[in-house]
């Protein structure tokens, strides 16, 4: 595999027009801060993020297991996000045992009808399981994206999404923003995005890239959340089920480069090669699976990997 | 019981889920009726001022990730910039590709709307247990849940289908420089066929149940009248498939550069985003940066207006500029117009399609050194969104998108203007807070708000 990566690097890689010239232009991402990660809260702060509710909760149907079922309770919260992983996961076949605590998508109540459902798990100490869509933001302490409000006081996104990962099971990182910042984090990134393993302390991360996550990640996940099933995972956190195969092992269009016939046009057949697809570099499993972006006659971006967008720019 | 918190006669409603992105409202009840309104926009990333010094040919793709949603919509925008910017017009099938991607989105959009984010607001949907004030008894109220069920089962396929042109269902990239690009081959116009067959099937189940909340829920019609200004680019944008849907009346079509520029106008009083413009042109600006000391700010949406006055846009819009139907203006006709128009448009796909076949897929390429201005308009299911590019040799100076939320639910401008939204809700007559809160969200999910599109 990487005897393949070199050969490809050596002979078209840097034959083509993909030199990033242009990258100078973009100032450099900003570097981590101490106060990117929020410390475990004492009783007081706890008490002004989950005060007491001035009026009792409406609704109690969170907490009721369904019948004959044991119920994976899960709150998704959104930080930096567009919305591209909830329309992916509305693409999936629909599950039985989610009990939806928070989501941005599902959610009937509002205000702190809705903020309670969070709060109230929370201080049952009941398990569950945080999805994180988005990257998160921390300029203005966080405050840039305010997550809830709460007597009066702004909940950022960043605060709420680390304190609920302390108590998680699990936290999954949803897309490429998720994971590794992705376009939320791109320069000059003006409310300072920072992905989830560099936001918040957990018991166990799961990261799940994609911009968005393809359909057929986002069922595998819930169907493994669904029956309860372990989600294997590497030292990055990255599922098993990604093979870490690059696009270009198992692009359909695979034999036209062998032969050196090269589009010269987005839509033609050949291979997208010279035209600057990152599909050579781009560890993701697209290629195994249909439709995707090649199958359509474009260009891979590279919206899977780390260095997307600043340093995975294509000259087209 | 409610849990609605009060701070003297004061409604505070954050988090909303359902309104694609973060979003507060804060109103107050005076006598029963709501004085006052506040819309705060508190998602923002700066998607446009991420797009500055990049080159030309790799924008679409990345700004088209402003939104989930809209993603079609905004990649369409893009490139039609990009085509106005290099004087370049779009061959008829590509264009016509374009455009009913940005169509099935819309109708896709349209429905998403109705059945995940409005219904939830009227009956009990799934295990939630939670509806206050459901009027439908259990037969209809079992009815709907059906054809949502029917909805929600479809869209795997539906975007399947899509994904064969686009490549993925959102952020796929169906449209480059000079329109849609895909090569039409037959298993493509058979996943065409399949998305308009199920689409108008979905649609037909949509006006009934339409019908049947609108019956039911008639004080609606009284509710969320707004500003009854009204503002449309045209639907469908490119001039020569303007035959297949009207163009609006009234304040557009506006095409050229100068006119957007010189009537466009964009305000930043109440928004924690300071934008700085040149001394000759609004548009597009210069440079935007977050102030959150601001003084009286209280969003990171700035507010877009026609001549510094505020207009609302969306389906409604249209339909009260086209003037086909007799349809009045509240949160009831803004669902209605909501199911009109995914019926009307629905009607036009088939024709759209044959266009797409109807000549070769010609080749199209940016030229790399470019410099000027550009503008691009493309409908969403919110309104319509315009991006606006400034290009020096190929490489992106300024950028700007300017969205539907930026009209409907933007802050209040320097004449202290409120955008509809903040107007609908405003005279709402309610006995109590917790009517207020039902009354307040009916009427803002009525507007399709979509925050994301905000940048």
């Amino acid at each position: 595999f990487y005897c393949e990566r070199r050969i490809v690097m050596e002979n078209g890689w840097n034959r083509g027009s993909q030199k990033s010239e242009y990258i100078a232009d973009i100032p450099p991402q900003r570097k981590l801060k101490p106060q990117d990660f929020i410390p475990p809260l004492n009783t007081e702060q706890e008490n002004e993020l989950f005060g007491e509710f001035l009026y009792k909760q409406s609704s109690n149907a969170f907490t009721k297991p369904m019948p004959n079922a044991k119920p994976i309770n899960i709150i998704w919260i959104e930080g930096a996000g567009c919305g591209g992983e909830w329309q992916s996961f509305l693409a999936t076949e629909s599950f039985k045992n989610i009990n939806w605590i928070y989501c941005d998508g599902i959610t009937a109540q509002q205000g702190d009808d809705a903020y309670g459902k969070i709060v109230s798990i929370v201080k049952a100490k009941q398990k569950y399981i945080l999805i994180v869509s988005g990257a998160i933001p921390t300029a203005n302490n966080g405050n840039s994206i305010i997550a809830a409000r709460h007597h009066g006081r702004t909940v950022s996104a960043h605060e709420l999404i680390a304190r609920l990962a302390l108590d998680a099971q699990k936290v999954i990182a949803l897309g490429t923003c998720a994971c590794y910042g992705g376009i939320a984090a791109a320069a000059p990134n003006l409310n300072e995005c920072i992905p989830v393993s560099k936001a918040v302390k957990c018991k166990e991360l799961i990261n799940i890239y994609g911009c968005p996550v393809e359909a057929w990640a986002m069922q595998m996940l819930f169907t493994a959340l669904d029956n309860n099933l372990p989600i294997e995972t590497d030292k990055l956190g990255l599922p098993l089920f990604y093979n870490k195969k690059t696009l270009h092992q198992s692009c359909g269009k695979r034999g036209f480069f062998e032969k050196h016939k090269f589009a010269k046009e987005a839509g033609q057949s050949e291979c997208m090669f010279e035209l600057g697809c990152k599909g050579s570099v781009s560890s993701c499993c697209c290629g195994e699976f249909q439709p995707n972006c090649i199958t359509c006659g474009g260009i891979c971006i590279g919206c899977c990997g780390e260095n997307f967008p600043d340093k995975a720019e294509v000259k087209r | 019981m409610s849990s609605i918190k009060i701070e003297g006669e004061k409604i505070i409603l954050n988090p909303i889920p359902r309104a694609h992105g973060h979003m507060e409202v804060t109103a107050e009840l005076t006598g029963g009726i709501i004085s006052t309104a506040r819309i705060s926009g508190l998602h923002y990333r700066g998607i446009a001022e991420k797009m500055k010094g990049r080159p030309l040919s790799t924008v679409p793709q990345l700004v088209s990730r402003c939104c989930g949603n809209c993603s079609i919509s905004h990649l369409s925008a893009a490139t039609k910039a990009q085509e106005h910017l290099c004087r370049f017009t779009a061959s008829l099938p590509r264009a016509a590709l374009r455009e009913l991607l940005v169509m099935i989105s819309v109708i896709m959009g349209h429905l998403q709307h109705f059945y995940l984010d409005i219904l939830p607001d009227y009956i009990a949907v799934e295990n939630t247990e939670y509806c206050p004030d459901s009027r439908f008894d259990e037969r209809i109220k079992r009815k709907l849940l059906e054809h949502r069920e029917q909805f929600i089962a479809s869209i795997s396929e539906t975007w399947w289908n899509i994904g064969l042109i686009t490549g993925k269902r959102t952020h796929g990239q169906g449209i480059y420089f000079g329109g849609g690009f895909t090569e039409i081959t037959p298993n493509k116009i058979f996943a065409i066929n399949k998305i308009i067959n199920t689409l108008q099937e979905t649609v037909k189940l949509m006006i009934s149940d339409t019908y049947l909340l609108s019956e039911r829920y008639d004080d609606y019609f009284l509710i969320g009248e707004g500003n009854t200004n009204f503002i449309d680019f045209g639907f469908p944008q490119d001039k020569q498939i303007s035959n297949l849907y009207c163009t609006a009346r009234g304040k557009s079509p506006i095409r050229s550069f100068d006119a957007i520029s010189s009537n466009i106008t964009i305000d930043d009083t109440r928004s924690w985003l300071c934008i700085s413009t040149s001394n000759t042109t609004h548009l597009p600006t210069e440079e935007m940066h977050l102030d959150f000391t601001k003084p009286n700010a209280y969003s990171s949406l700035f507010s877009a207006g026609y001549n510094s006055m505020p207009y609302e846009m969306g389906a409604l819009a249209r339909q009260q500029l086209i003037g086909t139907v007799q349809i009045g203006v509240s949160a009831m006709d803004r669902i209605i117009a909501t199911a009109y128009e995914a019926n009307l448009l629905c009607s036009k796909l088939n024709e759209l399609t044959q266009l797409i076949t109807s000549g070769k897929m010609n080749t199209a390429s940016l030229n790399r050194d470019i410099s000027g201005v550009g503008i691009g308009i493309s409908p969403t299911c919110a309104g319509s969104v315009i991006h606006i590019v400034k290009a020096q040799k190929g490489l992106v100076r300024n950028y700007n998108i300017i969205s539907p939320c930026h009209w409907n639910l933007a802050p209040k401008d320097k004449y202290n203007n409120p955008s509809p939204l903040e107007t609908a809700l405003v005279g709402i007559e309610a006995p109590d807070i917790q009517t207020a809160q039902i009354q307040i969200i009916r009427t803002v999910r009525s507007f399709a708000p979509c925050i994301y599109c905000g940048g």
